[in-house]
């Protein structure tokens, strides 16, 4: 057991110069046109990460859940191989959501590949500014960092997070679970979750969610991340896990349950979605 | 190397209110040790801290610690920037890349600070009895400055001109792991003035001769001191440092009115993890499962290692059943090495089975080697 380490530098796309801009489409998650970040890598990249900002310049006047994508080939062929999911509030995007890296990193950049990025909103706001940079190490590279020739994906996917309400009588009680796949079609590792607007009014507390296999009624506990949410001022809206859990196997509903220490608001509510790869890696 | 789990993420305190962290005067000075664990119920690996509470915008640093009241001694520290709690977003969670697994079942757990803000809380995050592959062998984390303010410099006053190079470290006496860095801090303010791109630049080398190591991008939020909420910029995987290596950073944003000084500290495992442990000397074990000894055979083969005078091949060095309490520690190769004039060559495998749907792990370890007489 040791620590994974890499022996080459972490580089920037764009560099030192204005960001991607991206135009959203006019309907509720439809896909935005492909943006060409850059015509040809001169050699193979690994994606480990997206610095994203759905608003630019533009001050949005709306909340609004959005997915950037990440593309690889030619105009009209492009393949997704990387989606960020997201939220922005009525406020300037906070800072910490500005950065989306990616828990296992993406080799699914040969040399040569035209790169391109487009993005999906639950808005039909047009006059929205979407940028983008990318940030990836350049192969061949040394040490012992794992990446994945997997696409990150999101799920839910092309739609908003799912609403998980805590208890609605009492702090850190459990709340019900809440479907995310009804069978897994194939085995997946989670990577990080998402969080999307509050459901049930502000509040600041803690959170506690358990993300279970297993049918209705008889769920079994896989892995609980926490994580603090404040009023309107936000919370990890993209946030990778430690450590990638592998316990989701094919065939396995997916379910999500949360409890908060809040009291003021009950019942407390979010909107969440989770980070995977498919399997094997 | 692998970076899944089977396990599951615990958090102290769990499904209740985070525990207030006491604070101290400034960064330099410790606060009171408080409670998390009053017994570990096994071996732990820290992972970090999911943060809360009503804070101004300050560097911290947090020791984790063991022992009794009154007897507490730091086994790691962390180090972050906690921006402002009534900002716009959170500063919520800071994770370790690899947990570190220095805690010991039974024992106590204590954290303690340095900052000068206050009502900081905090829930802390470990895995019980680590099996993951990602973990750091023992090796603490630690920073550099320690106990003091960050270093700092300021902007360039031109759209994506670097600033000057600062050095955080001059090096340390020993090889270590860096993790990344703190989030960027103004110690009079947010370090940004509006929505803002930047980069920032993490050379190696001498002042003067700066290697550029890695690039952190991100972006602000805007509204003055808001949006800077970074905790921590981490790099994919830890970069290794040879002893001796100064460490310095450089910025530069799509700004030209930001000439703030930007503060940072350098985060890194005091070691390279495993390969600074003991090499002990690998003696082969005794003739492989399955085969009887014999002389040289006579069809032109070879055969195998242990059974045939000038046998070659690969012989278990522990047998199933052995344990691995006594397999070989390594430092791992040199990136480039080459194998020429080499006596052999260490394979060491580890297999993984979980079964389904239980999730039960099972390890299996093989050390297999390579012997000479062929």
């Amino acid at each position: 057991m040791s620590i994974q380490w890499l022996g080459n530098p972490v580089k920037v796309y764009p560099s030192a110069s204005s960001p991607l801009a991206i135009t959203p489409s006019g309907s509720v998650w439809a896909n935005s046109a492909w943006f060409e970040l850059l015509p040809s890598t001169p050699v193979a990249w690994v994606l480990c990460g997206l610095v994203v900002n759905p608003q630019g310049t533009v001050t949005g006047g709306e909340s609004v859940e959005f997915e950037y994508e990440v593309g690889v080939g030619g105009s009209g062929s492009e393949v997704p191989i990387a989606t960020t999911h997201g939220y922005s509030n009525l406020r300037t995007a906070p800072g910490e959501f500005a950065r989306c890296p990616i828990l296992i990193p993406v080799d699914a950049i040969p040399a040569g590949s035209r790169v391109a990025i487009r993005v999906r909103q639950s808005s039909t706001t047009t006059s929205r500014n979407y940028t983008a940079v990318i940030y990836y190490v350049e192969k061949p590279f040394s040490g012992t960092m794992q990446t994945t020739a997997k696409p990150q994906k999101c799920l839910p996917t092309a739609a908003g997070n799912l609403l998980v309400s805590a208890s609605s009588t009492t702090a850190w009680a459990n709340g019900s679970y809440v479907q995310f796949s009804a069978a897994l079609p194939t085995d997946i590792v989670i990577t990080g979750f998402t969080n999307g607007a509050s459901g049930g009014g502000n509040f600041v507390s803690q959170c506690e969610v358990d993300v279970a296999i297993g049918g209705a009624g008889s769920e079994v506990v896989q892995f609980t991340v926490r994580f603090q949410k404040m009023e309107n001022l936000g919370c990890p809206y993209y946030q990778p896990l430690a450590l990638a859990v592998d316990l989701f196997p094919t065939g396995q509903r997916v379910a999500i349950r949360m409890r908060n220490g809040c009291t003021a608001l009950l019942p407390v509510q979010n909107r969440l979605g989770l980070l995977y790869h498919e399997k094997p890696l | 190397m692998s970076i899944l789990t089977t396990q599951t993420l615990q958090f102290a305190p769990a499904a209740a209110t985070p525990i207030t962290l006491p604070s101290s005067v400034n960064i330099a000075t410790n606060s009171a040790w408080v409670e998390f664990l009053s017994v570990a119920p096994s071996r732990l690996a820290i992972v970090g801290f999911i943060f809360a509470g009503t804070f101004a915008s300050t560097e911290v640093e947090f020791d984790i610690g063991v022992g009794t009241a009154g007897s507490e001694v730091a086994v790691t520290t962390l180090r972050c920037f906690m921006f402002n709690s009534g900002g716009s977003g959170s500063v919520d969670i800071y994770y370790l890349p690899a947990p570190v697994d220095l805690i010991a079942s039974g024992a106590r757990v204590s954290v303690r600070t340095r900052h000068g803000s206050s009502l900081m809380s905090a829930a802390l995050a470990y895995y019980v009895s680590p099996t993951m592959d990602n973990v750091s062998g023992g090796v603490a984390t630690t920073c550099a400055p320690s106990r003091a303010v960050g270093v700092s410099v300021a902007g360039s006053g031109i759209i994506w001109a670097n600033s000057a190079w600062v050095q955080m470290t001059p090096g340390i006496n020993h090889s270590i792991a860096v993790i990344g860095v703190e989030g960027p801090i103004n110690p009079t303010g947010g370090p940004f003035v509006g929505s803002e791109h930047w980069e920032i630049d993490l050379g190696i080398g001498a002042p003067g001769s700066e290697v550029v190591l890695s690039t952190f991008c991100g972006r602000s939020g805007g509204g003055g001191s808001g949006g800077g909420d970074v905790p921590t910029l981490s790099l994919p995987a830890v970069a290794r440092l040879s002893p001796n290596t100064p460490v310095s950073f450089r910025w530069r944003s799509d700004t030209a009115s930001n000439v703030n000084p930007w503060t940072l500290a350098l985060l890194y495992y005091d070691s390279w993890g495993n390969t600074s442990l003991p090499v002990p000397t690998i003696t082969p074990a005794a003739t492989p499962a399955g085969c009887t000894p014999q002389s040289t055979i006579s069809n032109g083969g070879k055969g195998h290692y242990g059974c045939n005078n000038g046998g070659f091949g690969l012989v278990s060095a522990f047998p199933p059943g052995s344990g691995d309490g006594v397999a070989a520690v390594h430092p791992d190769p040199v990136s480039g090495e080459l194998l020429t004039g080499k006596t052999g060559i260490d394979i060491w495998v580890e297999v993984d089975v979980t079964a389904y749907p239980s999730g039960t792990l099972t390890t299996y370890r093989r050390s297999l080697v390579d012997l000479g007489d062929t």
